[in-house]
């Protein structure tokens, strides 16, 4: 029996030590001027170049931005362990309901549009394409340009790599999730895929407007050419709004911030990224 | 900016009037396009007041989706699963086995107050199998279609004070964090208390420890109650969302186990000539797993069918057995991080090997050779999504005993054993 207290006590040291320390620290992020900023890779890079604007700015400041997927930064938010969730979609309504059940309020906030272009070597004489025409290509479904009234050449397909947003973006407005075929040839930037395109003739690709020139055609889709304008409108289908959620109106330093991502200087920096800005 | 405000006043002031109701929404954009058309709003200022006053209007149904629900319902969650098995099993000097099974989980959870949460669930199985949740087809000797037992798998009571620590009482999922089942049966729920600390330090590092009581048997009549000690320092870190580290160390300490105890064992564990425990369990164990996103990022073709792949591996070791005081488990697993929807696959593959007393014989995973230590094992596992919730599993192990039988026809040879189990699961 003996032992046992000697043993039970032995583990109360052990909790209790580390437990006294960290609660003697306090909670991350509970500094008067730290902000977490967790979620979406796609908007990951306006996030950082934000931030580091902003700390520049503001030299009091402490902003650590992460990615993890929306999902994550949204499941964050909702249990309270980040300060700002980034998101390339809007919020599911489940998600809403959890943030209810757990008190908090999710409040969005679009900092940017996302616009995808499909481009074409600038001697093709296709110039419109439907979003079911685009996914068969890049389904492998439509595998030569005479099947959509172009020449006989083989259509080469250029996809970017898994791991960016602007793939991420490309399977779920254009894909509906399905998997681009084997035989694509994956870029790891929108610049190599414009290079790639304009070197290749029967090359097709897609990348962010912020890359379109005059050595690449872009393609109308549903009859609608990409543009600020036509993406910015919401009438351009390959478009959608990124998001910056926080819990309720923010106020203090997380609003100084988001006002920051939506003033004029902020969004040169998403325009520096390569995505549509709102102003 | 003042025009800005202007406008946000004005659709805030039609989306009130409109009773915050979806149906208003095509003339809130007529009055940003009029808005834009007579410049006070530029398109970028449009589109971000029309989506964010949708996304409010979606939130704010939401919220009194939330709160129409009573009261006592909000407070609740339940979840469960159901799987379907087809169990194959070839032993030397056994028949082959061809059996069904069926499990059924259902749990409820309840938070009480904001720091207090009640919990429990019921499960199908037997009470004198805490390593198992399945139910035999026609397992009833004699009772075709039989009714089956349903079981308490867990209840217990939790207090967090703060968001960090976490304090839980009764019978509870295992707090013990193992990346594989080699020491630990899933499906076995501890009787007694856990503190478990979970804390940030920053977004990429973070430490837990669990310090946890098991009660394996209570004895009136000395006072003296059999009781694991268990203390878990871990830590957590995750690099750039690419790479993710957890590691621990596992301290086990039993009193009154050493010459007491007849449980529900595989008989492998060392027995003195009383026919009760020789030896003390007290063991080290420590733990890692190492998981990487797009580990080919720069291989187009793997990178697009293998988006994540880990490494795990457990260690233990007892000091009191002279012999089979050691074992340890190393595997790999890639495909999808967590097989969530249709196509979505899994792949893992495990070697293991746990010494005759290198751990306690009632808490290893049922399925490896029947549970026992003293064997090595080979268990290679792939799951396929069939959609939300739902996925099918092939699960195959290759074990053998270390030690050779002594009696009997196999009598100098080890004893193999294989078993193929296919799965549909159901979660809800």
């Amino acid at each position: 029996m003996k032992r046992g207290i000697l043993k039970l006590s032995i583990l109360c040291i052990l909790f209790a030590g580390p437990g006294i320390a960290v609660y003697a620290a306090g909670p991350y992020g509970e500094g008067k001027d730290k902000i977490i900023i967790e979620g979406s890779t796609t908007v990951l890079p306006i996030a950082q170049a934000a931030a580091e604007t902003f700390m520049r700015q503001n030299t009091e400041m402490d902003i650590s931005v992460r990615g993890g997927g929306s999902s994550v930064g949204i499941a964050s938010l909702i249990d309270k362990t980040c300060d700002i969730a980034d998101a390339s979609r809007a919020i599911k309504d489940i998600e809403l309901e959890k943030a209810a059940a757990n008190g908090v309020s999710p409040k969005a906030h679009v900092v940017a549009m996302d616009g995808i272009c499909v481009i074409v070597n600038n001697s093709n004489p296709i110039s419109a394409l439907n979003r079911k025409q685009v996914k068969d290509i890049y389904t492998g479904k439509i595998s030569n340009w005479s099947q959509l009234g172009g020449s006989n050449e083989k259509i080469v397909v250029i996809s970017r790599d898994t791991s960016s947003g602007t793939f991420e973006a490309f399977m779920t407005l254009v894909l509906e999730g399905q998997k681009v075929r084997p035989d694509a040839l994956m870029q790891a930037s929108n610049q190599a895929v414009a290079s790639t395109v304009s070197r290749t003739p029967g090359a097709i690709g897609y990348v962010g407007l912020g890359y379109l020139s005059s050595e690449i055609k872009a393609l109308e889709i549903d009859g609608v050419m990409p543009s600020k304008e036509t993406v910015l409108g919401g009438k351009y289908p390959i478009s959608r709004p990124l998001f910056m959620y926080t819990d309720n109106t923010p106020s203090g330093r997380i609003r100084d911030f988001i006002d920051f991502v939506k003033s004029a200087e902020g969004q040169k920096i998403v325009n520096e990224q390569g995505f549509v800005a709102l102003k | 900016m003042k025009k800005f405000v202007t406008a946000i006043v004005l659709v805030g002031f039609i989306v009130l009037v409109a009773g915050m109701r979806l149906s208003y929404a095509g003339e809130i954009d007529l009055l940003l396009q009029k808005l834009v058309e007579k410049g006070i709003l530029t398109p970028g200022e449009a589109q971000q007041v029309k989506t964010e006053t949708k996304e409010e209007i979606r939130k704010e149904i939401a919220q009194a989706k939330y709160e129409l629900l009573p009261e006592w319902l909000q407070r609740v969650k339940f979840k469960g699963d159901f799987r379907l098995r087809y169990q194959f099993k070839r032993e030397r000097g056994a028949s082959d086995d061809n059996i069904g099974r069926i499990r059924l989980r259902e749990g409820v959870e309840v938070k009480v107050n904001d720091q207090m949460k009640a919990g429990f669930g019921l499960a199908t199985g037997t009470t004198s199998d805490p390593r198992s949740t399945n139910v035999t087809f026609g397992g009833s000797s004699g009772t075709p279609a039989s009714f089956k037992d349903i079981t308490v798998d867990y209840a217990y009571g939790q207090y967090s004070p703060t968001t960090w620590l976490t304090f839980t009482g009764g019978k509870f999922k295992n707090p013990i964090w193992q990346p594989t089942d080699l020491l630990w049966d899933t499906d076995l729920n501890p009787e007694g208390f856990n503190a478990q600390l979970d804390y940030r330090l920053n977004p990429y590092f973070g430490l837990f420890l669990n310090a946890e009581t098991f009660i394996l048997a209570y004895d009136s009549a000395k006072g003296s109650d059999t009781v694991l000690w268990a203390v878990q320092p871990g830590i957590k870190y995750n690099l750039h969302d690419w790479l993710d580290l957890r590691a621990a160390v596992t301290g086990y300490f039993y009193t009154n186990l050493k010459g007491k105890g007849k449980y529900n064992r595989q008989s492998t564990n060392s027995l003195d000539s009383a026919n009760q425990y020789k030896y003390n369990y007290n063991a080290v164990n420590p733990s890692i797993e190492i998981g990487v996103k797009d580990p080919f990022a720069s291989f187009p073709l793997l990178a697009k069918y293998i988006p994540y792949a880990g490494l795990y591996g457990d260690f233990v070791y007892n000091p009191d057995p002279e012999t089979g005081k050691s074992g340890f488990d190393a595997g790999i697993k890639f495909g999808a991080e967590k097989v969530g929807g249709w196509g979505q696959w899994q792949a893992r593959v495990m070697f293991a090997k746990l010494g005759r007393d290198a751990f306690l014989d009632i808490f290893p995973d049922s399925d490896r050779y029947s549970g026992k230590t003293n064997m090595k094992s080979v268990e290679f596992i792939l799951e396929y999504g069939l959609g939300k919730n739902t996925s099918l599993a092939l699960d195959y192990y290759w074990a053998e005993s270390l030690s050779k039988q002594t009696s009997g026809g196999a009598a100098g040879s080890n004893i193999p054993q294989q078993l193929v189990q296919v799965d549909w699961n159901l979660k809800w």
